[in-house]
């Protein structure tokens, strides 16, 4: 790899300087019309992006005159500019051009201007100030650093070299020069660039902002590390580089760095301070290792940031780490009570208001894990988007609606969940988290899924993996949702939902035990699972959340069912069926209800398994569920079939007919092979029964077709 | 390997070629080694065929050259003598001979060098300016790129290549060429130790020296660096002893080779070894400062005020504008608690060089016996980044950080000095020490084992540590073993510390034994601590009272 001589400027770099050239223009009424407008917006625009990385080349500002001299009638606006920026030839001239700038202000504030033949910019003005910060820079620069100023100059102009990329500036309209006016300049073509402190602070502030808010950042994870390595290299000083890279470390899922930059961003950052930070450092240390899953770390940081904090009296870290501490704990333990007292008096601080309402959309979290009751969760619903709204943190709505659709998926509301997520994604901005992005988009998803609309359900997890490419790779959760949703439209059973478990479980520290239940599905035909039953148990049953547990008596009913040990199967059904109506868990209970008229079924219980059937279905209607109202109609048209046979009744017929083709045509709408043609056989079955052979043969013709295919 | 009497002859050529291309660091070295060959050996090795052969190279017009190179050449190298670097650059511009290219691309490397130290000016202060570059590698870059390409390079421009590339993190490439160049003129120390910064990790050395035994399959230089490596890198000591031990029957009055036989013994914690070789040093050549810092480092160790002032003032005298003597100045400061001074001038040898890692990393001790802690972890920090395998540096971090009372947060840098040296039990002991205010007693209780089978390892330390760990733990066999253990230590020593600490362990013991009813022992255990001060005495006597009472009762 090339690399040129880089040089250090404070705030003032070349483009600065045209910009001082254009702005020097406008002042003494050289432009006219439509081109002030345009010229002054270009301006502001340009003083308000020093926090870009790159700035623009003169070939660019050149672009972008040329094109306000079309729309401005051909005014003439390129040549003056390019004529004054060649009489810059020496470094006097640069002192003449920062010297000139003294007629742009007014020396006295309550001062009017009085020259008629030039504008006087107020010195609080956008103009005014940058002026005034460019000369305020210049004074203060040291005899070798206005040489370097144009040295850089020079550069800038001739082309040499855009900032920090070693390619030539080709449109500079300046035409190329010798590259050595005298063996004493310093060589235009070895500067590959410089770095002004200003701006890359200003750079790194952004990144970190961007990255602190949301987990991402408009420049690409390759990109900021090649130039938050180039920032380090060439401007140690910069330490909040580090802090950058420990935020993008963490975003690409690198411990090890962000491990080690942390510990450089503090260890540097600790100097010349008079409040201390080490709470903070151990309070980002705490979060490192959670985000990571280190629980254990995590803790062991979280405590000693509390004993910094109460020494140092620092109330808000204090907060914030006692939030931390409970959100923590809670991960792994739903008995876990909120740590931080909120009185009255701190819940006016808005720092202190977002935390506490953080902090009562986790213990949301928490009720719905346990499956407290509907009241508490609503309660505390109502709680959050109260102090939301008085404290305009609109930043925990996102989350909210969310928890609100997860919640309203328990109670078996679909229309509701449908509204609350999108209203989640509604109000989502570029500085919501992208993971809740992201899970908002995959409960959008599994929503669309369960409406048998699985194209619109793949599509809503492409557009996401489109937008955050480097997530989606990343993210095992759009990838669970992505194999949940393709695996929907393969199976026949009726498994739970996953739409809340997405958000009430998946960040959890359940991993370990989600993965293995996944398996479960994977391994449902091997003996494996039958390993993974006992294992599984335990774990849901300690650490008391009751979704889980229902979702691990339900696969432990399922293995019964398939070797028809019935009685265990119901034995377990019911069991769930009661932790289901405990935790208010609809889907569930309807979940558990199906399978246990499919017992009944299949012991030759017609009746109760029809009584079952009927009684559930209303509430499968408010699920909203493609799959779940096709299979009910299957299981109904099953249970008269079989009082048809059983019982002789005959006149049951047409019904178990029009519960086929309803079945049938749910089935087909959402592409469920395997439904159709249990539907179509109990139908083939029927003709069978009643003698109409024609119709019978048609079926099994069909029937026979859809084997085939 | 070759005969001493070829060494002696390749250590010559290597004089007047460094010396004519004003190598002068690699030219001393060679010159120094040189020096300390042991004649008989040498005598009795000597060639016959090359009995009259001497270096007629020491003529001032080299052959090689025109009329006109040779002129413009005794002219620049006059001009960097006198430290004039672009000037003699200039001179010798459009000049392609070997030697003269070399010698104008190096004026231009030092030119630029020098003004980067001018440009950062203050250590730590509004002026200190870290990040000042270089400005002259590009341009000797582009001259030897294609050269290299064309492989026109000979040795030498070939290390002002590797630094150049390596000045660029271009490591890899920049290792490559350094071997080159090893490869091409092997006596150039120059480059051996441009190559030896390259290496940072065990594995690296490991490979490097798979590499090298194979281009060089023996060879003194290669042994020379191994052994040098082996010390930077805290290698076992084994290592480092297989590779010196033959050079050193060799060169018998080396004071290279004695001063890194110095610095091993100072590194595996053996003082009084070293210092003895350190004063065989200085008694060797009183005037030679190289490495004295490390001297004056185990000085102040070892608190020797008054040999420390002697360094110190002799040093001044010498050449009071050296790093090390800064160094050795600041230490004795240190030595006799006037910190201020110390800082001073640690400072003063950071100005001299900004990259003496060692200054930084005592600078740091400085601040953190001024309880400027802020201060202490930046100075640790720049050492760190100036040399990652520092392990001071990375022990002073954690040391600092659990001085204020974050000992989760000192872990990371404890594991870090452990990691770079494992076989040092002051690493592991004070890991062992944040786990255990952490209440981790397991982890706490595997690292003071660790501590305790480590080589030269202060065992008694250790062990109370891990009886400490035991006791709390409720093993009380096992405390009562290692307690036991520290007091047999003590009693083969026949010095009884009279810490709190050995006051703790015959308490335990005495109530140990008393309550496995073993007065005789008990008693033996609390009439040694009945000697030691409040309130172990007091402690003592009233167990013994009970003692006592109990052995009333029994016989009763």
């Amino acid at each position: 790899m090339v690399e040129q001589l880089i040089l250090h400027t404070n705030y003032l770099t070349p483009h600065k300087l045209v910009l001082l050239v254009i702005l020097t223009k406008f002042c003494n009424y050289e432009y006219t019309g439509i081109a002030v407008h345009m010229i002054i917006r270009y301006l502001i625009t340009s003083i308000q992006h020093f926090d870009e990385y790159k700035e623009p080349t003169l070939g660019q500002v050149m672009t972008k005159l040329a094109a306000i001299e079309n729309e401005a009638n051909n005014e003439s606006i390129v040549d003056p500019v390019r004529e004054r920026i060649s009489q810059i030839q020496n470094p006097e001239s640069i002192d003449q051009l920062i010297g000139s700038l003294m007629d742009l202000l007014l020396d006295n504030e309550d001062e009017e201007s009085t020259t008629p033949d030039k504008m006087v910019l107020d010195n609080h003005s956008v103009f005014g100030m940058f002026v005034r910060r460019c000369r305020v820079e210049y004074l203060k620069l040291s005899f070798e650093r206005t040489s370097e100023l144009f040295a850089m100059f020079n550069s800038y102009r001739y082309g040499y070299s855009s900032f920090m990329s070693s390619q030539s500036d080709e449109h500079s309209l300046m035409g190329k020069k010798s590259a050595l006016d005298s063996p004493l300049d310093i060589n235009a073509d070895y500067i590959g660039g410089w770095v002004s402190n200003h701006d890359m602070a200003r750079f790194l502030d952004r990144e970190a902002r961007a990255l602190d808010k949301n987990g991402s950042s408009k420049v690409k994870p390759f990109e900021l590390h090649d130039r938050l390595a180039f920032l380090q290299r060439h401007a140690p000083e910069l330490v909040k580089a580090c802090h950058v890279r420990f935020l993008s470390c963490i975003r690409i899922g690198e411990y090890e760095g962000a491990l080690e930059n942390l510990h450089r961003f503090f260890d540097y950052c600790l100097l010349n301070r008079e409040i201390p930070l080490y709470q903070y450092a151990l309070l980002n240390l705490a979060i490192l290792e959670h985000t990571f899953g280190h629980k254990h770390k995590a803790l062991a940081a979280i405590t000693e940031a509390l004993d910094v904090a109460r020494e140092n009296h620092d109330e808000d870290c204090l907060s914030q780490a006692l939030s931390w501490l409970t959100f923590i704990e809670s991960k792994h333990n739903t008995g876990v009570k909120q740590k931080f007292v909120f009185g009255e008096d701190k819940a006016k601080n808005k720092n202190i208001a977002y935390l506490k309402s953080m902090d009562l959309l986790w213990d949301i979290k928490r009720k719905l894990q346990r499956g407290d009751a509907p009241a508490a969760v609503h309660e505390n619903l109502l709680s959050t988007s109260a102090i939301g709204t008085m404290h305009s943190l609109d930043r925990i709505f996102e989350l909210k609606n969310l928890l609100s659709a997860s919640t309203w998926n328990e109670h078996g509301n679909s229309a509701l969940v449908d509204y609350y997520i999108h209203a989640s994604l509604d109000i989502a901005s570029e500085h919501t988290p992208v993971e809740q992005i992201e899970v908002a988009s995959c409960m959008l998803a599994l929503q669309y899924a369960r409406h048998g609309n699985y194209s619109e359900a793949q599509s809503t997890l492409q557009s996401f993996a489109i937008k955050y490419p480097h997530s989606s790779d990343l993210s095992l959760l759009w990838k669970r949702c992505l194999k949940h949703i393709q695996g929907l439209k393969s199976t026949l059973k009726v498994a739970p939902s996953m739409i809340s478990d997405l958000l009430i479980t998946q960040a959890s520290s359940m991993n370990h035990q989600q993965t293995k239940f996944e398996n479960w599905g994977d391994y449902r035909a091997t003996s494996l699972r039958h390993n993974l039953s006992p294992e599984i148990e335990p774990l849901t049953r300690e650490t008391g959340l009751m979704l889980d547990s229902c979702m691990t008596v339900i696969a432990q009913a399922d293995i019964s069912m398939d070797i028809e040990d019935y009685d265990d199967a119901i034995e377990r059904l019911q069991e769930c069926l009661k932790m289901s109506a405990k935790c208010h868990s609809v889907p569930l209970y309807c979940t558990c209800c199906m399978k246990l008229a499919d017992i009944c079924i299949r012991q030759g219980q017609y009746h109760k398994a029809l009584q079952i059937v009927d009684a559930l279905f209303p509430k499968v209607l408010g699920l909203n569920s493609s799959h779940l109202t096709a299979y009910t109609h299957l299981l109904r048209c099953k249970a008269l079939f079989g009082l048809c046979i059983s019982e002789e009744q005959l006149n049951l017929a047409d019904k178990v007919t029009t519960n086929c083709d309803q079945a049938m045509t749910g089935f087909s709408a959402i592409q469920c092979h395997e439904g159709v043609k249990e539907a179509l056989s109990i139908k083939m079955l029927l003709f069978n029964k009643l003698g109409h052979i024609h119709d019978r043969d048609v079926i099994a013709h069909q029937l026979g077709q859809l084997l085939t295919d | 390997m070759s005969t001493v009497w070829q060494v002696s002859k390749d250590l010559q050529k290597a004089i007047l070629d460094c010396s004519e291309r004003c190598l002068y660091i690699s030219m001393k070295w060679a010159a120094e080694l040189l020096d300390g060959i042991d004649y008989d050996k040498l005598e009795a090795s000597k060639d016959s065929s090359d009995n009259n052969q001497r270096y007629e190279d020491c003529r001032l017009l080299d052959s090689s050259l025109t009329e006109l190179e040779n002129n413009k050449y005794l002219y620049a190298r006059a001009l960097f003598e006198v430290r004039q670097f672009d000037n003699a650059a200039f001179v010798l511009a459009q000049f392609t001979a070997p030697k003269l290219r070399f010698l104008r691309l190096y004026a231009k490397y030092l030119a630029g060098e020098k003004r980067k130290e001018e440009q950062s000016q203050d250590i730590m202060g509004p002026m200190d300016d870290s990040s000042a570059d270089n400005t002259e590698l590009t341009a000797i870059f582009d001259e030897l790129d294609p050269l290299y390409e064309n492989r026109e390079l000979d040795a030498f421009c070939l290390y002002l290549y590797g630094v150049v590339l390596r000045k660029r993190k271009a490591n890899q490439k920049a290792t490559e060429v350094l071997l080159e160049s090893v490869k091409e003129y092997p006596y150039f120390w120059s480059a051996w130790m441009e190559l030896a910064t390259m290496v940072d990790t065990r594995k690296m050395f490991q490979d490097l020296q798979a590499v090298l035994d194979q281009t060089f399959p023996k060879h003194i230089m290669k042994d020379l660096f191994l052994a040098h490596m082996a010390l930077q890198l805290h290698q076992p000591a084994d290592l480092f002893r297989s590779l010196m031990e033959p050079i050193s029957a060799s060169f018998p009055r080396s004071t290279y080779i004695k001063s890194q036989w110095a610095t091993l013994r100072y590194d595996l914690l053996e003082y009084n070894e070293a210092e003895e070789l350190f004063d065989e040093l200085r008694n060797m050549n009183p005037y030679r400062l190289d490495d004295m810092d490390i001297f004056s480092n185990l000085l102040f160790v070892k608190d020797s005020k008054e040999k420390l002032s002697v360094l110190a003032h002799q040093s001044e005298r010498i050449d009071k504008y050296r790093p090390e003597t800064c160094c050795i100045i600041a230490n004795y400061y240190s030595v006799k608690s006037e910190i201020a001074k110390s800082i001073e001038y640690f400072k003063k040898a950071l100005k001299l060089n900004r990259n003496y890692h060692l200054a930084w990393t005592l600078l740091g001790h400085d601040y953190m016996e001024m309880k400027n802690s802020n201060a202490a972890i930046e100075c640790y920090r720049r050492a760190i980044n100036l040399n990652h395998k520092d392990f001071r540096a990375w022990y002073g971090l954690g040391q600092t950080y659990e001085i204020l009372k974050l000992p989760y947060y000192a872990i990371y840098y404890y594991e870090k000095s452990a990691e770079l040296r494992p076989h040092d039990p002051r690493m592991w002991v004070a890991l062992g020490n944040c786990f255990e205010s952490l209440d981790r007693d397991n982890q706490a209780r595997d690292c003071y084992k660790r501590a305790s089978l480590c080589e030269n390892a202060d065992k008694e330390t250790a062990w109370l540590r891990l009886a400490r760990v035991f006791q709390k733990t409720g093993n009380l066999d096992a405390a009562a073993t290692y307690y036991k253990q520290v007091l047999e230590l003590d009693e083969q020593d026949r010095h009884l510390n009279e810490s709190e600490e050995i006051g703790d362990a015959l308490l335990f013991l005495a109530k140990y034994e008393m309550n496995r009813f073993r007065y005789r022992e008990a008693s033996d255990y609390a009439k040694i601590a009945a000697d030691f001060p409040y309130p172990y005495n007091e402690e003592a006597k009233a167990l013994l009272e009970e003692l006592r009472a109990r052995g009333r009762a029994s016989n009763g």
